[in-house]
């Protein structure tokens, strides 16, 4: 590969029509309707039937001088017994931050992290991980069950 | 007297002439992972290289009952990253920004990039910036391409980080390609930078 290729790579992605899918209009209606909530991202645990959950984003702003920021975990999971969230913030312990079910089948916590990078996931049931439906997942994944990471940005940051 | 200060520092040599890793959280593992991953963990502390990372890693590898050869392996890949993320960042990096460091160079990011960015936000943090661009690889966006959008903003602040990675969740969810939602969402100053990498950004 030359030392130009990504360059030459962008510039050609620059001059590419973007290609326009044919519902583009249903689907931008549809976000629009539902309030610019992210779309639910496909799962490969159909019997969970996950959704979206707005209150997580990938990346959380501190405000500077409040301390740790707070950070919502939410999973939908109307079928589930329990659900936890695990990572890098509580030891992956599964008993440390249980959710709590609320009506229509949606699992809660809210939860304050210090400035930096975690990754997590949800324990489902007490033996399902599961990766967070609308949050990235890292990519390098040492165990055979992905994690999703959120980065907390403080005002030292 | 003397007697018992030798005695003293007989019972603390294994601890300190060996190095043996002292995070209480290591005491929750069985001990076949601790004696695993003890070795790596003491020679990445002689480095000075972070240990909450690797002790996580370990943390995250018995939750999921992974076998401690296999806890081993990943927690010896994240020290190695973790020391070539300081080489490319700087002695100087903070811990967080050596883990996000890690990560981006385990998705692949090319280490000048690294350097680059490092040198352009020196007085400023990397955190934000590398979260960034683990999210857009995550995301479908190959690791080369993303290093680059992301340096194109760095004379820029966090928040501006939060709009773009905002606008390109969005493109993408809307059906865009990852490359194009990436490059089509940096504001206009970003895409000055990035069509001209020789410009300071």
């Amino acid at each position: 590969m030359s030392e130009n290729e990504p360059i030459e790579r962008i510039v050609r992605e620059l001059k590419r029509p973007v290609p326009v899918s044919p519902d583009l209009d249903r689907r931008v209606m549809a976000r629009v309707l539902a309030g610019a909530r992210p779309a639910p991202a496909p799962t490969r645990w159909p019997w969970l039937a996950l959704a979206a959950a707005a209150a997580v984003t990938a990346i959380v702003l501190a405000r500077p001088g409040r301390g740790p920021a707070p950070v919502a975990f939410a999973l939908d999971a109307p079928q589930a017994a329990s659900v936890s969230v695990v990572g890098d913030f509580n030891d992956w312990n599964p008993k440390a931050t249980p959710l709590s079910r609320k009506r229509g089948g949606t699992w809660e916590v809210h939860v304050r992290l210090d400035p930096g990078q975690y990754n997590y996931a949800f324990v489902v049931n007490g033996s399902n991980w599961v990766p967070d439906p609308t949050a990235p997942k890292v990519a390098v994944d040492d165990f055979g069950s992905p994690n999703s990471v959120i980065t907390v940005a403080g005002a030292s940051l | 007297m003397i007697v018992r200060v030798f005695a003293a520092l007989a019972l603390l040599a294994p601890a300190t002439v060996f190095g043996q890793s002292s995070d209480p959280r290591l005491s929750r593992v069985p001990a076949a992972v601790r004696a695993a991953v003890e070795p790596v963990i003491d020679s990445a502390n002689r480095e000075g290289l972070p240990a909450g990372p690797l002790v996580e890693k370990t943390l995250e590898g018995s939750a999921k009952g992974a076998s401690p050869a296999a806890i081993a392996t990943a927690v010896r890949s994240l020290a190695g990253a973790l020391g070539d993320a300081r080489r490319f960042l700087g002695p100087g990096s903070s811990p967080d920004e050596l883990n996000a460091g890690a990560v981006a160079l385990r998705l692949g990011a090319p280490r000048a990039e690294l350097a680059q960015l490092r040198a352009v936000r020196s007085s400023r943090s990397l955190v934000v910036p590398l979260g960034v661009l683990s999210d857009l690889v995550a995301r479908g966006v190959p690791a080369d391409t993303a290093a680059r959008v992301v340096l194109a903003l760095a004379s820029q602040g966090d928040d501006q980080y939060l709009a773009f990675r905002q606008r390109v969740d969005r493109d993408i969810d809307l059906g865009a390609p990852p490359i194009g939602s990436a490059i089509g969402a940096l504001n206009s100053s970003g895409r000055a930078a990035l069509t001209n990498p020789g410009k300071k950004p």
